[in-house]
């Protein structure tokens, strides 16, 4: 006889997470990048990437110089396009990406973001040997997540994508299945007075804003250090703005991005579309407040996001949603890296930050381009469509247990059918406080699963967002506790699947 | 042993280091084994003379053959005192005793006679040094012993062998000879068996022993012609891997017969295969490959390079001028390397920026100094006697060079200044 009985699955949870939504990828819509007389929007989909066909097409064609920003560089074609462009011209190319580890990590804050767009430090900086090798000249700032090339002062590209295979292609993965494109947008534009601004941008950071270099050299491939603080970024910028649009950055000490995104938001009245890979620490930032109060006026609101199940993200998502109810809508895909705020299909914003409030609005380096012209909107909205058909998952505030289970994602069979029994060892001295723990834990939290083999035995780790419960699988829906740990970080491993209806026995033998 | 393999780094130091001086010169970097010849050898030694010793020595010159009577009779010092003098000049080799009781003023007395100072042999062991093959004598200098190694036996050749002829030799040769080599000019014999003549209490067959040892001597040397001849050489000491040592010389030879006994490879010149090979290896080093159209022609102290294509002979011209020109070729019959100068004839129409981009390379970037456009004028405005050259294509063919570096601080002049807003 079980000592203790659960009944799993009914219990409403606190906060919420991306569900599966009702938008079969049957009814994705033909789609085309929008253009005006001076731009050009650009994006990756699955399938297509116009981002790096017009990438390498500009380089390809570069005449005297180029500045290219990107946070990682791995693609082997743009790889090969600058050094040809280096080739071709003499030198003259300027790369300004990421050198040390750390900063790596630090920007990439984004923990789960590596493994998602697989990427990987060791291979970049190969890459970036291989571009010093070929006479090109590479420099880094500690905080730059821009993306952004500026050609010959005349054509620039800003872009969400960084340089590497998931941003542009789809890849296809070990176990055969295939990883779709990030959703990427862009724009390519010949605004005199824009790409000015941007390559001024540019040449401030690469003459005196830059932490370490790496000088070009056919042998010898060694980091110097230029400075260990995060240098203001000053630059000579054009007083007029462009007609067609303006570009703006987030810089120490001049949130230009923010700033436009409050005016742009204040000024709503109908409709915020905001397109994001991350949400993060909106809760207590100047941008959630905005939002509140758009909504308040009767704005409606829709966030695309990427639909990932990290803490952080969930928990500004929920913010909002228990906030905004039915006057927000919060979408997800599982690949999304775009960044767009359209505004009324009045104005809209390409930028490369996503609306996380320790990095992009309020500190880092970050691009955007900022618009009013009509050709520009439509081209933005026209994207937001497409990646909005892409997005299959909606975030759902305070499911039962039963239903995230149900609608959660996952392509993996299921682990547990039927009764879940749960063995305990008579010899813990602390086995009732365990077992109360384990009790509460299940009556009021999502129960996540991921199993593994360890040697001979199926290991399975129960999470909820407070506790990891690691087990050995006996087989016939039995498990055996081997270790319990309370913890917070619980809330952002990963895991397969979510612990589906079911009865839960426990018993202390 | 440890392998001498010098690098080209090294190589290039050498080169730049020792290169200074003027005229034509060839570098060589060798190791030369060495018999280090230790042998007893009897020195002269001045002294003052003594006043009676000398009127004793003077009354048995005046006498030509005398008795120690005779010369009491001449003297007056009484037959005592004669006697201790007449046998300490004996002793100092300046009288020889006959068996009748008498004396007689030898060939050494004559000098003292002649100069007043008393000439006295000494016997000492010395060091000589002498080239193995040739047994020719260099004069080493080897402060704290630090340059020159022990060989164990098995590390010398099979007919490691050493006449003690040659050191014989160069003890009968005229003191002219010995300054101009920087023997030792105070030697009087070479002492093989006992000390006979010298009547010296410390004799004995021992102390005649020579000892030859085997030790070996890495080192650059620096060969000056003058009308294609060799007139000086200076030798200086290397490390294995090629790195000069010191500044000092450790030998020098200043008559061509002389340089020519001891390196008689310097007469060897590089067939252009070998210059070629060495080229190759230089441009590898600079990531360089277009030597389709190379001519090249080694003399005894210049490689030349020519070519028709201006694109060759312009980076070519470029490391001429940023290594102060050398080629390095392997003499491998002598395990040496010989280092040439390296001519180029160029027809380039870029050769002004070339120059100009050489000087900027020398002096500006040594500074590091090129900031800004006003600063770089400013830099060619004091340096009048260069012309004016776009900085694109300065900038352009520096990176052709492969010298990327100094590309981008060029090209970063323009590139990174400001568009006008």
């Amino acid at each position: 006889m079980p000592q203790y009985k659960i009944a799993y699955g009914n219990s409403i949870i606190d906060g919420g997470l991306f569900l599966r939504g009702q938008t079969p990828h049957s009814l994705i819509p033909e789609y085309e990048d929008g253009k005006g007389r001076s731009f050009k929007h650009l994006s990756t989909f699955s399938g297509k990437s116009t981002i790096k066909e017009n990438l390498v097409e500009i380089l390809n064609n570069a005449k005297a110089y180029v500045f290219f920003t990107s946070f990682l560089i791995q693609d082997g074609q743009t790889i090969q396009s600058l050094i040809e462009a280096a080739r071709r011209l003499r030198g003259h190319v300027y790369v300004l990406t990421t050198l040390k580890d750390n900063d790596f990590d630090a920007i990439a804050s984004l923990g789960n973001e590596i493994d998602d767009e697989q990427w990987n430090f060791k291979e970049h900086i190969e890459c970036v040997q291989e571009l010093v090798h070929n006479g090109i000249s590479v420099r880094a700032r500690k905080d730059c997540h821009a993306k952004f090339a500026v050609i010959d002062d005349k054509y620039a590209i800003v872009t969400s994508a960084n340089a590497v295979p998931t941003c542009f292609t789809d890849i296809p993965q070990k176990n055969g299945r295939t990883r779709e494109a990030n959703p990427e947008n862009g724009i390519l534009f010949e605004m005199p007075s824009e790409v000015k601004r941007l390559s001024n941008f540019f040449r401030a950071i690469w003459r005196s804003a830059y932490n370490y270099y790496l000088p070009p050299d056919a042998h010898i491939s060694e980091i110097g250090e230029f400075s260990k603080e995060i240098i203001p970024i000053t630059c000579s910028e054009p007083a007029s703005i462009s007609d067609d649009g303006q570009i703006v950055w987030t810089a120490p000490g001049d949130c230009r991005i923010l700033n436009s995104i409050a005016k742009m938001i204040d000024t709503a009245k109908q409709k915020i579309i905001i397109s994001s890979w991350v949400i993060k620490g909106i809760e207590k930032h100047l941008l959630g407040h905005k939002l509140l109060e758009a909504a308040k006026r009767g704005v409606e609101i829709e966030i695309l996001l990427r639909g990932m199940y990290r803490r952080d993200h969930l928990d500004s998502c929920y913010f909002l949603k228990k906030a905004l109810r039915e006057q927000i809508n919060i979408r997800g895909d599982f690949c999304n890296h775009s960044k767009a705020v359209l505004i009324d299909n009045k104005e809209a914003m390409i930028l490369t930050a996503n609306i996380d409030s320790q990095h992009g609005l309020d500190s880092s380096v970050e691009m955007g381009f900022l618009s009013q012209q009509p050709d520009f909107i439509n081209s933005v909205a026209n994207f937001l469509d497409r990646l909005r058909a892409g997005c299959g998952l909606e975030f759902i505030a305070n499911p039962k247990q039963k239903h995230a289970a149900e609608k959660f994602p996952t392509l993996s069979k299921p682990i547990f059918t039927g009764n879940l029994t749960i063995n305990i060892e008579q010899r813990w001295k602390n086995r009732n406080q365990i077992i109360n723990k384990l009790i509460s834990e299940m009556n009021n939290q999502l129960v996540r699963i991921s199993n593994h083999e360890e040697g001979r035995n199926q290991k399975v780790r129960l999470l909820t967002n407070n506790i990891i419960v690691d087990c050995v699988n006996r087989g016939e829906n039995s498990l055996q506790i081997l270790h319990i740990s309370e913890t917070t970080n619980a809330a952002n491993l990963r895991f397969q699947q979510i612990l589906p209806e079911t009865t839960i026995e426990i018993n202390v033998s | 042993m440890i392998p001498f393999e010098p690098t080209i780094e090294a190589k290039e130091k050498i080169w730049a280091k020792l290169s200074r001086c003027d005229g034509e010169f060839v570098i060589f970097l060798t190791r030369c084994h060495v018999h280090a010849v230790e042998a007893c050898v009897a020195v002269r030694r001045q002294e003052h003379m003594d006043e009676f010793e000398y009127f004793v020595l003077k009354a048995i010159y005046i006498l030509d053959y005398a008795d120690i009577g005779k010369i009491n009779g001449l003297l007056h010092i009484g037959r005592q005192i004669i006697q201790q003098i007449t046998a300490k000049l004996s002793k100092g080799n300046l009288l020889s005793a006959r068996t009748d009781g008498s004396f007689k003023v030898t060939a050494l007395g004559k000098t003292v006679l002649d100069t007043g100072e008393m000439i006295r042999l000494e016997k000492k062991r010395h060091i000589f040094h002498f080239i193995d093959g040739n047994n020719e004598f260099v004069r080493i200098s080897n402060p704290g012993s630090k340059f020159l190694v022990d060989l164990r036996p098995h590390e010398t050749a099979a007919d490691w062998n050493f006449n003690i002829e040659s050191l014989q030799k160069c003890i009968d040769e005229t003191d002219d000879w010995k300054q101009q080599r920087q023997f030792p000019t105070d030697i009087h014999e070479l002492i093989r068996s006992g000390l006979e003549n010298m009547a010296s209490e410390e004799s004995g067959s021992e102390n005649a022993i020579v000892i030859d040892k085997a030790q070996l001597i890495n080192c650059a040397i620096l060969v000056k012609f003058s009308n294609n001849k060799p007139f000086e050489l200076l030798a200086y000491p290397i490390s294995p891997t090629g790195h000069l040592l010191a500044m000092d010389n450790l030998f020098s030879l200043t008559d061509e017969r002389a340089i020519l006994k001891v390196f008689p490879y310097i007469n060897e010149i590089p067939d252009n295969k070998q210059s070629l090979a060495a080229f190759i290896s230089l441009g590898q080093k600079y990531m360089l490959s277009n030597f389709e159209n190379i001519i090249i022609t080694s003399q005894r102290v210049h490689t030349t390079i020519e070519s028709n294509n201006d694109d060759d002979i312009n980076w070519t011209r470029f490391y001429w001028q940023n290594m102060q020109g050398n080629i390095f070729c392997d003499i491998a019959s002598a395990s040496t390397i010989r280092m040439n100068k390296l001519h180029v004839e160029s027809k380039s129409n870029n050769q002004r920026a070339i120059n100009l981009l050489f000087e900027i390379y020398k002096s500006y970037l040594s500074e590091n100094n090129l900031k800004d456009i006003s600063t770089y004028k400013a830099w060619l405005s004091e340096k009048a006697h260069l012309t004016d050259e776009p900085i694109r294509k300065l900038a352009s063919l520096a990176w052709e060079f492969g010298n990327y570096r100094l590309a981008y601080n060029l090209a970063e002049l323009e590139d990174i200044t400001d568009a006008t807003v």
